[in-house]
């Protein structure tokens, strides 16, 4: 049977460290692959504008092609275009 | 030796000034640690809790206080959205459900029979952890899987730190009780 003072022995064994340990064992380690290429996709669809603003950098929009290649960034109007 | 333009404040700097670059910085760097977190809250829905917490600090950048450091921050978002997702669960009617599949990591080189025994122990933990109340199950990710000090648990969840101790005894103990049993 186990008693207050054996369940106290034990939770001062358990130390931090050995602790992290066992529960770093329990579970995947690291986020599932293409997680930042999903968030972006949501950001792309939150804010359809985003990757065509000047903010954007082309880095993001280079790396990110689940969204589309967007116009060019002073690309003329076709009103102009048409005039 | 540090690099001052990496420092996350500088990147949430970078980033409201127009550099998407240091915001996809921001979210590898975390991305692991933020997942781990919200998996004890539900494993079926932990990618969609992570990625609601990177979308809250993309939107709420511009309105961040920096009372404390970005982590913290980020952490705080990350309890708050697990808090709102246990809600909406609550509220249609279905239970909690915290992630409780032990994955445990493979090691080669213990034989079978250790392999199985740790397996054991591993869900006998996994079982504990989900069986713990909400909160504990909070403070004690944040200590062991996001690696926080009790007084920066504390901030996250606004708590004081005499909470925290009392939260993480608490939880210790039920899981000690459990890997006894």
């Amino acid at each position: 049977m186990t008693t207050c003072a054996d369940t106290s022995k034990r939770l001062d064994e358990f130390q931090d460290d050995e602790f992290a340990e066992r529960i770093r064992a329990l579970a995947p380690q690291a986020a599932p692959q293409g997680f930042l290429g999903r968030l972006r996709a949501r950001l792309a669809a939150e804010r359809p504008g985003l990757d065509q603003r000047d903010t954007a950098p082309l880095a993001w929009r280079a790396a990110d092609t689940s969204v589309g290649e967007p116009p060019p960034l002073h690309a003329p109007s076709p009103l102009r275009v048409a005039a | 030796m540090t690099d001052p333009a990496g420092a996350d404040e500088c990147l949430v700097d970078r980033f409201l000034g127009g550099d998407q670059v240091a915001f996809d910085r921001l979210v590898l760097r975390y991305q692991d640690a933020v997942y781990r977190f919200v998996l004890w809250a539900d494993a079926d829905a932990a990618e969609d809790l992570a990625q609601e917490t990177f979308l809250a600090v993309f939107r709420g950048a511009a309105d961040w206080q920096r009372r404390a450091p970005f982590r913290v921050w980020l952490f705080g978002i990350a309890r708050n959205v697990c808090r709102r997702h246990r809600r909406r669960l609550a509220q249609r009617g279905r239970v909690f459900a915290p992630g409780t599949a032990p994955e445990t990591v493979a090691d080669p080189s213990r034989g079978p029979l250790d392999r199985l025994a740790a397996g054991v122990r591993n869900t006998a933990l996994a079982k504990a952890i989900a069986a713990l109340p909400f909160e504990q199950r909070m403070a004690l990710g944040l200590r062991f899987r996001a690696g926080f000090a009790y007084d920066e648990i504390a901030m996250v969840t606004g708590v004081p730190i005499g909470t925290v101790r009392s939260r993480l005894h608490s939880a210790k103990r039920s899981l000690a009780k459990a890997m006894e049993g």
